[in-house]
């Protein structure tokens, strides 16, 4: 920019250029930011369930159940995540978002299958219910949290699989 | 520079503060819920504590033998906000909070909240007292415990 007040061409062609650049970088940092942040939101909700589950203190329908039906449940369980993956991110037209299945690994001693399921659900409710509040999509789920979703993506949970 | 003597401000400083807010948005909203998860986490821990720690305290009352005594003070709440109450009964200590439950198992099966008067019955343990728990054998050699608020 000159004392006169003019702008040179080179100067309005590099200005064209770094808002052509800045709004396509924008849009892909904005993408991978809100992944990077939906897998944080699930990581901090399966250590939430994990502890859940550790603890034992359940709400008051799922206690007398478990009192009932799986006493083992009833009692402090050591369960650990091992690991959290997702499968490739795929457009689902009907949710007119990217659908990614978040799966969790997770060990514990001394289950049998029912009793991980339950624990493993835990797990999941968890998960969905901790990316939903981090996007603040209450509003768009049901009381499971299930599906969960951000802004550009809709998460679902495959079974927890114990190792 | 970030700011020339003309007021104009660089492309590098707008683009960096359009990727920090960016940033920031997201991570506020998973700071935020990271303390909340945090504070959940309390309260399940400090119930499933003071249920074990109810439940250790009468085992220990039992193998003590006839005449054994521990007392106990209760928290005054969970996690500074949570009012609960705690049931002993025959299957374990039973620790109530919010519409939450969580259980300890113990040894000992019978329960007396009288001294003298040795009669099976299940005890409520109430936030803010002490309490003790004695060790008392009956006249058929069964040791009971007894939970008498201090």
């Amino acid at each position: 920019m000159d004392i006169k007040g003019q702008i040179s061409v080179e100067f309005i062609i590099l200005m064209g250029f770094m808002l052509m650049v800045t709004c396509v970088v924008a849009v892909s940092i904005n993408t991978d930011s809100e992944l990077t942040h939906a897998m944080a939101a699930a990581r901090s909700g399966a250590v939430q369930g994990v502890l859940a589950d550790s603890m034992a203190v359940y709400p008051d329908d799922t206690f007398k159940d478990y009192t009932q039906e799986y006493p083992r449940l009833t009692s402090p369980s050591g369960v650990k995540i091992v690991k959290i993956t997702y499968t490739k991110p795929k457009f689902n037209s009907t949710y007119n978002r990217t659908k990614i299945q978040l799966k969790i690994y997770a060990a514990g001693s001394n289950l049998d299958r029912e009793e991980q399921y339950r624990l493993g659900s835990r797990i999941n409710y968890y998960v969905r219910k901790s990316i939903c509040q981090v996007f603040n999509t209450q509003n768009l789920t049901n009381s499971a949290f299930n599906p969960a979703f951000s802004d550009n993506y809709v998460f679902t949970t495959a079974g927890v699989e114990w190792v | 520079m970030i700011m020339d003597q003309h007021g104009t401000i660089s492309i590098d400083l707008l683009l960096t503060t359009f990727i920090f807010l960016l940033i920031m948005g997201y991570a506020a909203t998973l700071i935020s819920d990271r303390f909340t998860a945090v504070d959940q986490s309390r309260e399940l821990i400090e119930a499933r504590s003071l249920a074990e720690n109810i439940a250790n305290s009468i085992n220990q009352a039992y193998s003590g033998g006839n005449g054994h005594r521990v007392k106990i003070k209760m928290p005054a709440q969970i996690q500074h906000n949570y009012t609960y109450h705690v049931q002993v009964n025959s299957t374990g200590v039973l620790v109530i909070f919010g519409n939450r439950m969580g259980i300890a198992y113990i040894i000992p099966k019978k329960f007396s909240s009288t001294y003298n008067n040795l009669k099976s019955s299940e005890i409520s343990l109430e936030p803010g007292n002490e309490y003790v728990i004695i060790n008392k054998r009956d006249e058929n050699e069964e040791n009971w415990i007894v939970i008498l608020k201090n």
